[in-house]
């Protein structure tokens, strides 16, 4: 049985509906990629950071 | 030390634009690294019979045991999916999605206590909980003692509403794949009705999913809004693990019908 003007315009709806969700969350993705990316590099010059600090101390105080 | 310059990677695209194959590398190492540590977990919860473990089979392809007739989910269990990333620079790269797939409160009142005490233990890991609630189940005092008790959590809850398919009148346009227009009225005030009970207990308006995980409908709202529940820095890797389009579920007679009337 064909599709009603009505039944079709219920799919469009849905449709424009379900895209919009869609690219709404892909809005907040890249920021959260690039968040996620920034914690993963702060951490890493942190940890190399603090690594130099303690071969540092550890060189002051004749230890290596 | 080599310093990252990403200009605007997208993890869902691709292409990645800025970076060498080098950088792609360490961005894939500190993925690997980093979600192996702390893989993405959601917590499902919610009354016995909800089909909870079917709406993660749909949204992840799992194939988590369900059962139409007894309470399948006896244990508290926290099941680690052995997924692969699906698009972006890590695609085809393993990844753990764990889902803390959590028994049915409300069907056993010696076990409640019990399984409340896991909950509070278990739902700090979960970076998102979905919890569900079935259509026709009309008592909604159950929840809203629940969630009077884990009221720690409201902030990360997404609220579904399950089994709309099966909604009065039961008439659903098989055609389209949409409720009927009375179905539809219908699940608007189911939608009002509870999401009114809920905010007396969370204090807030929250925001409720109707969706239906045998008709596949509205699964994309339900899971846009886990990611966009999901902590600011772990958002995109849950859209990474989706495997599913809402455009699978329109009959495709009716996208082709649409796409020559556009």
């Amino acid at each position: 049985m064909p599709l009603t003007e009505d039944e079709v315009s219920r799919v469009r709806y849905q449709l424009a509906l379900e895209e919009y969700e869609r690219r709404k969350a892909a809005e907040q993705n890249k920021p959260s990629f690039l968040r996620w990316l920034g914690g993963v590099g702060l951490g890493f010059v942190v940890t190399k950071i603090l690594q130099w600090l303690w071969t540092t101390i550890k060189a002051a105080f004749g230890l290596i | 030390m080599r310093i990252l310059r990403p200009k605007q990677p997208d993890p869902n695209s691709d292409d990645i634009g800025g970076l060498t194959d080098e950088d792609i590398l360490a961005v894939r190492e500190a993925m690997q690294d980093n979600f192996g540590r702390r893989p993405p977990t959601i917590g499902v919860i919610g009354v016995s019979g909800t089909g909870k473990s079917s709406a993660i089979n749909a949204m992840f392809k799992t194939t988590l045991e369900i059962s139409h007739t007894r309470a399948c989910t006896k244990e508290f269990r926290a099941i680690d999916i052995g997924m692969k990333i699906l698009k972006g620079p890590a695609k085809d790269d393993p990844i753990s999605l764990v889902v803390i797939d959590a028994p049915g409160l409300g069907e056993d009142i010696r076990m409640d206590p019990v399984y409340i005490a896991k909950y509070l233990q278990r739902l700090p890991e979960c970076d998102v909980i979905l919890w569900l609630m079935a259509a026709r189940n009309r008592a909604a005092s159950l929840d809203q003692q629940y969630l009077q008790q884990l009221t720690q959590f409201h902030d990360r809850i997404v609220f579904g509403l399950n089994q709309i398919d099966i909604v009065h009148p039961m008439d659903w346009n098989d055609s389209i794949n949409l409720p009927s227009v009375e179905m539809e009225a219908n699940i608007a005030d189911i939608v009002k009705d509870r999401s009114e009970k809920i905010a007396d207990v969370i204090g807030r308006v929250p925001d409720l999913v109707p969706f239906s995980v045998s008709r596949g409908f509205n699964l994309e709202m339900l899971f846009n809004r886990l990611i966009t529940s999901a902590p600011e820095d772990r958002k995109f890797v849950f859209d990474l693990l989706k495997d599913f389009s809402y455009k699978d579920f329109i009959p495709a007679e009716v996208q082709q019908l649409i796409q020559q009337r556009d």
